[in-house]
């Protein structure tokens, strides 16, 4: 269970707002009913509606006010014709639901033309006539063949390259989660190799085998923000870069990043292996260099002269 | 003391049925709940007024015969259309709703106004990001008003075409109307606030295509002629690579699963970064202008 927010004034009044047609369209509806459609406390629903109960028309007489007749643990409701209906969506909502709904059409294997697909074409109607809002997920080789896993609980061998050690293995995985999140997907399962449940991106996973045999559910969360996370053996490193790598900051979770007065960068980040560090740094251009440890700062000679080799 | 929430409903039902447009004299003649003071009720106005649009609340300022603004809520906009969803459809969106996390947006709450549907745990399977400035671009682009915002510290001034989210970012594009041509802008670049204009402002293209707009890999992005660059690929890495260049770049396929794509460069930063992603698992083949290049970047970093 989430954490009740803070709800704000224009919240609360949305909220409000749509609670009332739906107690007319029931003439009577029940706290528990109605907290449960708009996830609010019992408590919190008898509050609302304490203060709708005075709310209408001047000059306020019987037949222009919200007209609430509480029971016990019920109420009534008279409500004027204009209170019948709620309000036209927000910005904020329209956004929210299109995004949703993209982004879900989005996913390899989805059907455009099926009820999200026409509800999507409604809604955009509804909110301006085109649609002006697009979503586009990557679609890995083996993203549909994970995801059905997941829903038969299928044990998978994958075939799996690790970025950060540039090797690849073969392991068997109980997969028990598929789900997209900063730009890639990610595969949360249970790994007999390692025994733990582990985080893989599904676009690393370069062959996917049932296994036939089939395992226990297990609850599992997604990783919040971020999968890649810094632990007690990650190593720090502090890195100069040309100004071209501006771009890295804003890729990779860094501990800090300073413009120094000659405009390059100094970044101090966790790196999750060797071959990352290496990439990272061609990636970047020939002045990128590590300043500590002082350990690694053949990194970027070491990583050019290795993919140089490959020219001679 | 009158709870806001309750001066913000009558506020609405008040401007809602009212025939004639209403001055804020008028106003907090019929409303309880105003503070006594002109200026301090008049920014307390203010304040639900911006509330009130903010929430979707379409309240017209008008003025009336002698110049004083007055306000009143078109009915025929501020109801909610009539979308005729089916049941399926109204499961769907809330599936939809329930599987994509909108982090720091709205979520179930989106569809309050909806009918009832079933709200079902379902497992989660994608998050996007929500950047502030997103909803208000959103409605500009459904209003077509052209907006202005502060960008890496310059004041630009769009006529924004749609949104799309690609790589864990969100992007506006349209018209930079200073410049006078076709612009990408990332959303959470954007420094403050947006500030849009009257609606129906422009004319956008009658579809939004993203990729028009900006191609999908760093090496296309630019202007100009293209670089045909070969690259070898050896084979652990031939699948990402053909993925991100496109099955067409493929000029020749080896029995060892290796790969040699054919690319048009237009960003040689972009390309360096693309190409140094697979070590030394890639060759450029030529051009020989274009190898020489790679191997003068790799010499200066070995030394």
């Amino acid at each position: 269970m989430t954490p009740r927010r803070v709800v704000d004034y224009g919240t609360r009044l949305r909220r409000l707002l749509a609670i009332i047609p739906w107690i007319a369209e029931r003439k009577t509806a029940t706290f528990e009913e109605i907290a449960a459609r708009f996830d609010l406390t019992v408590e919190e629903v008898e509050n609302e509606l304490l203060l709708a109960a005075c709310c209408g028309l001047p000059p306020y007489s019987p037949d222009q006010l919200i007209d609430l007749l509480v029971d016990e643990d019920s109420v009534t409701a008279d409500v004027p014709d204009y209170f019948r209906r709620p309000p036209r969506l927000s910005a904020a909502d329209g956004f929210a639901l299109l995004a949703a709904g993209r982004a879900l059409l989005a996913v390899p294997g989805s059907d455009p033309a099926g009820p999200l697909g026409k509800a999507m074409d409604k809604l955009s109607a509804a909110l301006g006539g085109v649609d002006r809002l697009a979503v586009e997920l990557d679609a890995p080789a083996h993203l549909t063949a994970l995801r059905e896993a997941v829903g038969r609980r299928e044990r998978m061998e994958i075939d799996y390259y690790s970025a950060s050690r540039d090797d690849e293995t073969t392991r068997q995985v109980d997969p028990l989660l598929v789900f997209t999140d900063g730009g890639h997907w990610y595969l949360s399962a249970y790994c007999h190799r390692a025994e733990a449940v582990l985080t893989f991106r599904v676009d690393r996973v370069s062959a996917a085998r049932p296994t036939g045999e089939h395992f226990e559910p297990r609850d599992v969360e997604p990783p919040a923000a971020g999968v890649f996370r810094a632990g007690p053996d990650t190593p720090m490193v502090t890195l100069e870069l040309p100004k071209t790598g501006a771009w890295v900051p804003e890729s990779y979770p860094v501990e800090e990043s300073t413009e120094m007065k000659n405009g390059r960068l100094r970044i101090r980040m966790a790196v999750s292996g060797g071959a990352f560090l290496e990439r990272l740094l061609l990636r970047v251009g020939p002045t990128s260099k590590v300043v500590d440890p002082k350990d690694m700062r053949a990194a970027s000679r070491d990583a050019a002269g290795k993919v140089l080799a490959r020219y001679r | 003391m009158v709870d806001r929430l309750e001066r913000l409903t009558n506020l609405v039902a008040l401007l809602l049925n009212t025939a004639r447009p209403l001055t804020l004299d008028e106003i907090v003649m019929r409303i309880e709940g105003y503070p006594k003071e002109a200026e301090t009720r008049r920014q307390a106005f203010e304040r639900d007024k911006r509330l009130l649009r903010d929430e979707g609340v379409p309240v017209e300022t008008l003025y009336t015969d002698d110049g004083k603004a007055a306000y009143k809520i078109a009915a025929d906009e501020y109801y909610l259309p009539a979308l005729d969803l089916s049941d399926d459809e109204l499961v769907a969106l809330n599936l939809a709703v329930a599987a994509v996390h909108l982090e720091g947006g709205r979520g179930r709450e989106a569809l309050w106004a909806f009918g009832d549907a079933p709200a079902d745990a379902v497992p989660p399977l994608a998050a996007l990001p929500v950047i502030d400035a997103l909803p208000a671009l959103f409605d500009a682009c459904r209003r077509r008003a052209t907006v202005s915002f502060t960008y890496r510290g310059q004041q630009r001034t769009l006529e924004p075409w749609g949104l799309f989210f690609r790589d864990g970012n969100w992007y506006v594009g349209g018209r930079d109307v200073d410049r006078d041509e076709e612009r990408v802008f990332r959303a959470d670049r954007i420094q403050g606030g947006v500030t849009a204009g009257e609606g129906d402002a422009f004319a956008p293209p009658e579809t939004f295509d993203p990729r028009a707009l900006m191609p999908s890999q760093a090496f296309q992005m630019a202007v100009g002629e293209p670089t045909l660059v070969d690259v070898a690929i050896d084979a652990a890495y031939a699948r990402a690579a053909i993925a991100d260049a496109g099955d067409d770049a493929v000029i020749e396929r080896r029995d060892d699963g290796s790969v040699t794509l054919r690319i048009a460069v237009t960003n040689m930063d972009g390309f360096r970064s693309w190409l140094f992603g697979f070590l030394d698992h890639a060759e450029v083949i030529g051009p020989p202008a274009t190898r020489d290049q790679v191997v003068k970047w790799l010499t200066a970093m070995a030394k």
